[in-house]
C-alpha cells in the first residue's frame, strides 16, 4: 500500500536502507523477546522486525532517530467482557502533529488464535479504553500497538528520518504503519479457570493399545495427556479416590510426567522452537509457574539451571515428602 | 428444542489419545461411544438450546460434497453460539462422534486411511482439532460448517449465504482466503469475497496470487484500518490487474 510519489525516490531510499542494515550486521529475521507486566500476570513481547517500504519508528530500527514510541495495553475481566486500557507515548514531534491533524491515529490490533478473533481499536487520544465480549476471545491474545495513517498522506516526511533517507518523501495510504510498539501477549482466562493449577493440566487416560506398557505422555493438546496401560489404569482408578494413596499416585505418575514435559520444553527452548507450544493451555500454566521462579525459557533458556526433576518437585509442592509420609502411615512404620 | 450436548473432558482426552487403537471403530456404521464408555457418564448437557433435529445432507459423490448446503443448515441452526462456544472441541467432538456420525463417515470415510501412518493425523484433523488453533476450526468436520457461515453470513444480502457460496465454490478459495490471517477479519473477507464473486475470480493460480498480494500489503498496512468500500477498491484493482495479466 505504501508508495512514494516517485518510484525512483522510493526505490533509492528503500534500497539504501536495506544495504545500511546489512552493513550494520542486523538481520531481518532477528527476534527479541522482552518481559513486561500486565494485569493478568506477565506478557511476553514478541518483536518481529521487518522491512517497511517507508520509514517506520520501531524499537528495532533506526529509520527515525532520537524518537521513541510506546504503547502499553492492560486489561481486566468484567462480567461479560474484557476491558482494555491503552496508553501511548511518543516524543516524535511530526507524528504527534499528524495525530493532532487527524491524519494519523493510535491503534491496537488484537488477535486471538483459538477463536479466530481479529479486530482493530483506534483513537486520536493517547489514552483510550475498549471492550471485547467475553464470548469472543479465550486464552492467548496477541496485542500490537501502532501509529497508523488515518487517511492517505501524500507527502510523508519526518524531521527525524535517518540521514540515509535524505529529503525523501513518501505517499502513504490509510492503514499504513508509521510507528510500531512492542507486541504483547495477554492471557484471557476466566478467574475460575480450572486449568490454572499445575495438577489440573494433566489428564490421565487408559491406553487402548493392548500392547501398551507402563505410561507415556502426549503434549500436543490443551492438556498433557498421560496414557497408562490398561492394567495400570485400572489400578489407578481403584486407588485414586483414596486420600491415603493420593500423594503416592502423584509421585509415581504426575512427577515423571512433569519431568518429561519440562525436558521437552527445555529442548524446544534450546532449539528456538518454544513457539510450537505457546498456544497450549498447559504450557501457559507451566510457563507462568516457571516465571515465578525466575525461569524465563523464551527469553533466556539458560535461566533453567536446576534439574527438571528438582523443578518438577518444586512446582508440585514437594510431593516426595507427602508420598513417603503416606507410605509410612500405610505400612505402620514408625520412627 | 433440545440442549446441546458435549463430551466430558475426560472422555475427550481418552478418545483423542486413542485414535490409532480405535481405527476399526472409526469404520463402523454407528457411533461407538456408548459401548466404548459403557458404564460411565461420558457427556453433559449444556444450557445452549438447539433445534431437535439438525439433519445434514449426506454427500453421495466426491464431486458434490454439499459443504454449502450443510453450512446453511449448521449455521442457521447454531447462529446463536458465540465464537468462544464454537471453538470448544468438546462440543464439536460430540457432533462428529455421535449425532452426525453418518455425515462424517460419508464425508471423510476413514477406510482410506486405515493401516496408514496418516490415519491418526487425518482423524485428528476431522474428528478432533489439530494443534494449529486458528486453522483447526476450519478443518474439523463439523466446526468448519459453522465457521464458514460465521465469517461469510451477511444479512444485508437477499441470500445471506451468498458470500458463503463464493468461499466454498473452490477449495482454493476457502484455503487461500479463509485460512490466511487476513481471513479472520470478517470485514476483510466479506469485501474480498464480494469482489471475487462479482469478477468470477476463481482460477487457482490467480487466487493464490491474490492471497499472496494481500499478505504482502498486510506486512506494511493494517488492513483492518481500511473501511470496506476502500477494501473493495483495493481488491478490485488487483483482481483486474491479475485478470489482464493472464
Amino acid at each position: 500500500m505504501a508508495a512514494s510519489p516517485s518510484p525512483k525516490c522510493y526505490n533509492r531510499a528503500y534500497s539504501a536502507r536495506l544495504s545500511f542494515r546489512k552493513e550494520s550486521g542486523l538481520s531481518l529475521t532477528w527476534c527479541s523477546k522482552i518481559l513486561c507486566t500486565v494485569l493478568w500476570g506477565y506478557t511476553v513481547m514478541q518483536i518481529n522486525p521487518r522491512a517497511y517500504p517507508h520509514p517506520v519508528l520501531a524499537h528495532w530500527g533506526d529509520d527515525i532517530l532520537d524518537s521513541t514510541f510506546q504503547g502499553v495495553v492492560s486489561g481486566k475481566g468484567a462480567k461479560n467482557a474484557y476491558v482494555f486500557d491503552a496508553v501511548f507515548k511518543t516524543n516524535n514531534a511530526d507524528l504527534l502533529t499528524l495525530v493532532e491533524q487527524k491524519k494519523a491515529m493510535y491503534a491496537v490490533h488484537v488477535e486471538c488464535n483459538s477463536t479466530r478473533y481479529r479486530n482493530l481499536f483506534k483513537s486520536a487520544a493517547e489514552k483510550f479504553s475498549f471492550e471485547i465480549g467475553a464470548g469472543l476471545i479465550d486464552g492467548r491474545v496477541e496485542v500490537c500497538s501502532f501509529v497508523l495513517a488515518a487517511k492517505p498522506i501524500d507527502k510523508y516526511t519526518n524531521a527525524s528520518f535517518h540521514p540515509d533517507y535524505g529529503k525523501s518523501i513518501f505517499r502513504l495510504s490509510r492503514g499504513d504503519t508509521l510507528a510500531v510498539a512492542h507486541d504483547q501477549i495477554i492471557e484471557a482466562t476466566k478467574k475460575n479457570d480450572p486449568l490454572r493449577k499445575i495438577g489440573s493440566i494433566f489428564s490421565i487416560v487408559p491406553n487402548d493399545d493392548e500392547k501398551a506398557t507402563g505410561m507415556d505422555i502426549e503434549t500436543d493438546g490443551p492438556k498433557v495427556i498421560v496414557r497408562l496401560s490398561k492394567p495400570n489404569f485400572e489400578s489407578y482408578i481403584s486407588l485414586r479416590h483414596s486420600a491415603d494413596y493420593r500423594s503416592v499416585l502423584i509421585g509415581s505418575i504426575v512427577v515423571p510426567a512433569l519431568v518429561e514435559v519440562l525436558e521437552r520444553i527445555r529442548r524446544a527452548a534450546d532449539e528456538g522452537e518454544l513457539e510450537d507450544y505457546s498456544d497450549f493451555r498447559w504450557f501457559v500454566v507451566i510457563d507462568r509457574k516457571l516465571r515465578e521462579r525466575n525461569i524465563r525459557l523464551q527469553e533466556d533458556p539458560e535461566s533453567f539451571v536446576d534439574s527438571s526433576l528438582k523443578v518438577a518437585h518444586e512446582l508440585l509442592g514437594q510431593p516426595l515428602s507427602l508420598s513417603l509420609n503416606g507410605l509410612r502411615a500405610m505400612t505402620g512404620v514408625d520412627e | 428444542m433440545s440442549k446441546l450436548k458435549f463430551l466430558k473432558h475426560s472422555s475427550l482426552d481418552r478418545l483423542r489419545s486413542n485414535i490409532a487403537p480405535n481405527q476399526k471403530r472409526y469404520t463402523g456404521d454407528a457411533s461407538f461411544l456408548n459401548d466404548y464408555f459403557a458404564g460411565t457418564s461420558w457427556y453433559l448437557d449444556s444450557n445452549i438450546v438447539i433445534p431437535d433435529s439438525l439433519e445434514l445432507q449426506i454427500p453421495t459423490s466426491k464431486s458434490d460434497l454439499l459443504d454449502l448446503e450443510n453450512t446453511r443448515i449448521v449455521y442457521s441452526a447454531l447462529k446463536h453460539l458465540t465464537p468462544l462456544q464454537a471453538s470448544q472441541q468438546r462440543l464439536w467432538a460430540y457432533f462428529t462422534h455421535v449425532s452426525h456420525w453418518e455425515y462424517m463417515r460419508k464425508r471423510w470415510p476413514a477406510e482410506q486411511y486405515v493401516g496408514k501412518e496418516r490415519f491418526r493425523e487425518v482423524m485428528h484433523e476431522r474428528y478432533f482439532f489439530i494443534s494449529d488453533g486458528s486453522r483447526a476450526l476450519l478443518r474439523k468436520g463439523m466446526a468448519r460448517l459453522w465457521w464458514y457461515g460465521y465469517c461469510t453470513y451477511d444479512e444485508a444480502r437477499s441470500d445471506p449465504f451468498e458470500l458463503t457460496g463464493a468461499l466454498l465454490k473452490k477449495l482454493d478459495v476457502a484455503q487461500n482466503f479463509a485460512e490466511n490471517p487476513f481471513g479472520r477479519n470478517i470485514d476483510v473477507i466479506k469485501a474480498l469475497l464480494s469482489v471475487v464473486m462479482e469478477r468470477d475470480f476463481y482460477e487457482r493460480k490467480r487466487v493464490r496470487d491474490l492471497a499472496r498480494y494481500i499478505n504482502q500489503i498486510g506486512g506494511a498496512t493494517i488492513l483492518d484500518a481500511i473501511p470496506p468500500d476502500e477494501l473493495r477498491e483495493l481488491f478490485t484493482a488487483k483482481i483486474d490487474q491479475l485478470t489482464v495479466a493472464a
